[in-house]
């Protein structure tokens, strides 16, 4: 049962994990048909962006780095959306390609972040976090500030799509494409935005990840990228309140599994929900998808 | 020289090997439509079968063995390995297409490959996890007393001859009536099904016809390596054989060749020769691999239809010589419809 | 012409469908007999396209049944409807894009031996024949609705005329017993309607039943021996188009007002 209890709590950081980079792909998914594979790169990118700042380049405190890489991923984002995917997108009325397309930017990212990082494994210049005892659960502060920020960034985030014009008009956008160019909606700012956002979110999802793993390497962040397609599929494909319930059920589930199964299929519990959800509840869980 | 003979003719087999593996995603994707995101998961299938039905059986012991051998001779365990495939594919096929619409269909077939690979890596009892199958016998080198060089020439011969029956069967295949449904469904499923064909049916057999030849090329290479393991292939590594199909252009049996000699001389074993013997560091290996996603992003945009592209079937080539009715244009309908 | 007294060539009971709370169809019933053209007219919204999907079993039915030729083939997946002797276009044209538009006439053409992969090989001189045989038919076929010269031109290259006719002239090789087509005339000049119509007369002619949607009165008029009258996903009305033309619902239907649920037929 204690052990139990630490793995839950292990769960509940994993959870904020994913959360953050789950909220940032289905704000993606809102506005385009097709599966963006990247999305792992884009989160390892922010971590090694962070790495840089933090110990190959300027030496910043990591707290001040990391946001400056999050936000930088964000622009990345934006830039290969506007050159690459949505000309693709455009052009190709079949998703399948410009999902070959966003196959090849993981590859693309991965092999040049290979070339930059090496494939050694990496750690970011910060005190070491002990682990404390906190109620029945094991965390160390830093993982504990990961979890206290994801909260908040979810209530940002609320707040934004629910309170302010923007979010209304994001909202709009990925609800109905189609309408939302007939409403005077500028739907170019708008998708700019909200690739943006999606950006940002996955950078902060892959610096929370190393931080909660406490080291990082080229193709660490990549091997989760169906871990967060899991939450997104099971709260909705499009619905951001879904992605983050769907987050902590599958931060939960993955953590806790190594209690009662091998520790090497923690990942596939993820891509086993995928499998499933997608095979008996497509209609139901994910309405948005394949809208042309 | 002879070193770089060596490397010659391995590329040369690879080359070729790739030709064999592009043909059959062209066959399940570009000509039935299918996005099998899961193709290199029967390379490795195949690549597993092949070892496990040349090899003899070796109990479980200190993690290593393998659920069961047959020590059959390389040549045929080969083809066996490939069937036993192509009909897992069909299941696989059978399960997913049934209740899949292409888009999802897409990512669970990568979700497939991944828990597969996972699998392969975490399980000891029947393929030894990471350490996977070793000492895959090299076909005939027992037989003719010949040493490691010469059994490379002699099977990359060897793999040509396959090649050539593999691209009659699809030529064949392709051109026939069963083609055409093909095509068809790949334009439009719904229109497919509406002129009386089943698309279901139809969809299984392509993807058990594409793990098939996938099977064969897995095989190969593990026959190559001697060994097989989860560190020799990657699910991710399908993004290879769909830039192949898409530079080579797709739906054309010449263009695979076209398609797997350009990426694997000048993307994947020419760098990787260059790097180890002449740079001493991977670091051009890993920017020319990078480089294949620059590659395909290309080719599609500025050239989608490939390098070499589909060929129509002109009515001559249906019926054998050149049509004798005399048109009768009627002049109403040269005028178009209203904008 | 005089109506024989047969049983229909299809029959459609009490269909019903409805799209997330949306309902498009609600308990169409009517009959299509044989050896006639048959219309099914109604405003747009009606459910007529629905109806002709639910049919041809490319969208399944809520509930009802459809009879073919006296068997029953409700929930049948459409390729098996289509096999039983049903054709259908598409109101937006549907053409085998990538392919010739001879081979979209060939593929369609029924029990090809070719269709086999056991006898591409194993009886490839049959095949061949055979392939020969069905690509001079198609050249028949398309040199009657004026498609000849494009022969080898890809289908997605069609003019939007064009497609219409492909549509029919895939329908025709595949000799069905009853066709369904959706608005075959909409969009394209007058002269081709005029032609299109004769068509469909001639195909009726030489035995088909025809079930035909279309929003031209007139046309309807003039090639469609049976009418029926669908509005908000029922059957208001069926007969002929000058009794029709007498029935008040059917008047209202057309004026775009509400029709009262109490006022279905
Ligand atoms: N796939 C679908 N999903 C949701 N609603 C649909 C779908 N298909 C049809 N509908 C709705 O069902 C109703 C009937 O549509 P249908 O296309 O059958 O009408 P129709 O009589 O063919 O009209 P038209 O004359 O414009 O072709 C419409 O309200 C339409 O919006
Ligand atoms: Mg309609």
């Amino acid at each position: 049962m204690h052990l139990f209890w630490i793995d839950f709590g292990t769960g509940l950081a994993t959870a904020a994990v994913v959360a953050l980079a789950a909220t940032g792909l289905t704000l993606q998914f809102g506005i385009t048909n097709y599966i963006n594979f990247a999305y792992g790169d884009f989160m390892g990118l922010g971590a090694l962006l962070t790495f840089a700042l933090n110990n190959q380049a300027f030496h910043l405190n990591f707290w001040i780095a990391a946001p400056i890489a999050a936000i930088l991923v964000g622009v990345f984002a934006v830039i290969a959306n506007q050159l690459l995917l949505a000309p693709f997108a455009r052009r190709f009325s079949n998703p399948a390609l410009t999902m070959i397309v966003t196959f090849g930017l993981s590859l693309f990212m991965a092999n040049v972040a290979t070339v930059i990082w090496t494939g050694n494994t990496l750690f970011f210049r910060m005190p070491i976090s002990v682990d404390k005892k906190v109620g029945p659960f094991l965390w160390s502060p830093d993982v504990m500030i990961v979890m206290g920020f994801a909260v908040l960034v979810m209530v940002m985030i609320h707040l934004l799509l629910k309170t302010t014009r923007l979010g209304k008009m994001m909202r709009a956008l990925s609800d109905n494409t189609s309408l939302a160019l007939t409403s005077g909606i500028d739907v170019r700012q708008i998708t700019n935005v909200t690739w943006f956002m999606s950006g940002l979110l996955a950078g902060l999802g892959g610096i929370a990840l190393a931080v909660e793993e406490a080291n990082l390497t080229v193709t660490s962040a990549e091997s989760y990228l169906f871990v967060i397609f899991a939450a997104v599929i099971l709260g909705g494909i499009g619905s951001v309140y879904g992605a983050m319930l769907g987050a902590l059920a599958i931060g939960l589930l993955t953590e806790t599994a190594p209690l009662y199964i091998n520790a090497g299929y923690k990942l596939d519990v993820g891509f086993f929900i995928v499998i499933v959800l997608l095979l008996f509840r497509p209609q139901g869980l994910v309405p948005r998808l394949g809208r042309s | 020289m002879s070193a770089f003979f060596l490397f010659f003719m391995t590329m040369v087999f690879y080359v070729i090997v790739f030709w064999i593996a592009s043909l059959g995603l062209d066959l399940v994707w570009s000509r039935t439509g299918i996005p099998l995101f899961a193709y290199y998961l029967y390379v490795a299938v195949g690549a597993y079968l092949t070892g496990l039905f040349s090899l003899p059986h070796v109990p479980l012991q200190n993690g290593v063995g393998n659920l069961f051998g047959f020590n059959l001779p390389g040549l045929l365990a080969l083809p066996l390995a490939a069937v036993v495939t192509g009909l897992f594919a069909m299941f696989v096929g059978a399960v997913f297409m049934r209740r899949l619409r292409t888009d999802y269909l897409a990512v669970v077939m990568v979700a497939v490959a991944l828990v597969i690979w996972d699998f392969s890596q975490n399980d000891i009892t029947l393929v030894s996890g990471n350490t996977g199958l070793t000492n895959i016998p090299l076909p005939l080198a027992g037989v003719l007393h010949i040493n490691i060089n010469q059994w490379t020439y002699l099977y990359t011969g060897v793999a040509f001859v396959w090649a050539l029956a593999l691209w009659w069967i699809m030529k064949t295949v392709s051109n026939s009536p069963t083609g055409r449904v093909f095509r068809a469904i790949r334009d439009d499923s719904v229109v497919a099904a509406t002129i009386g064909k089943n698309v279901y049916r139809y969809q299984i057999l392509s993807m058990g016809i594409g793990g098939f030849y996938a099977a064969i090329a897995g095989g190969f290479l593990a026959q190559l390596a001697t060994s097989w393991n989860p560190s020799s292939w990657a699910p991710f590594e399908v993004f290879n054989v769909f830039t192949m199909v898409i530079v080579g252009g797709v739906g054309s049996n010449l263009g695979m060749l076209v398609g797997a000699a350009l990426l694997q001389v000048l993307f994947i074993q020419g760098p990787t020769y260059v790097a180890s013997n002449y740079l001493h560091s991977p670091t051009f290996e890993t920017l020319a691999a990078a480089a294949i996603g620059v590659l395909m992003w290309l080719s599609l945009w500025f050239r989608p239809q490939g390098a070499v592209p589909e060929r129509l079937k002109s009515t001559a080539w249906y019926l054998g010589r050149e049509p004798a009715l005399q048109e009768t244009i009627n002049p109403d309908l040269t005028v178009e419809e209203r904008a | 012409m005089t109506t024989q007294p047969t049983t229909p060539i299809l029959s459609t009971r009490e269909l019903r469908k409805s799209f997330l709370g949306v309902t498009a169809v609600n308990g169409a019933t009517f009959d299509v007999p044989r050896n006639l053209i048959t219309a099914l007219i109604g405003p747009n919204g009606a459910g007529k396209t629905t109806v002709v999907s639910l049919i041809s079993g490319q969208i399944k039915a809520d509930s009802g049944q459809v009879t073919i030729d006296g068997a029953d083939v409700s929930g049948w997946p459409a390729h098996r409807i289509s096999q039983q002797g049903l054709m259908r276009t598409f109101q937006l044209s549907r053409e085998l894009g990538g392919m010739t538009v001879l081979e979209n006439l060939m593929v369609s053409a029924r029990r090809q031996t070719g269709e086999n992969l056991v006898n591409v090989f194993l009886r490839p001189g049959a095949v061949k024949k055979e392939e020969a045989a069905l690509a001079a038919r198609a050249l028949e076929i398309l040199n009657r609705y004026g498609l000849y010269h494009l022969r080898d031109s890809r289908a997605q290259a069609l003019s939007g005329g064009q497609k219409k006719l492909l549509e029919i002239s895939r329908a025709v090789i595949a000799d069905p017993k009853i066709l369904l087509l959706d608005e075959p005339m909409a969009g394209v000049n007058p002269a081709l309607i005029e032609k299109i119509g004769e068509y469909i007369i001639d195909l009726r002619d030489g035995g088909m039943s025809i079930l035909m949607i279309e929003h031209n009165l007139g046309i309807v008029e003039k090639i469609c021996d049976n009418v029926v009258v669908l509005a908000e996903g029922r059957t208001l009305a069926t007969g002929k188009m000058s009794e029709l033309r007498e029935n008040e619902d059917v008047v209202r239907a057309y004026l775009g007002e509400v029709i009262n649920a109490d006022n279905g037929r």
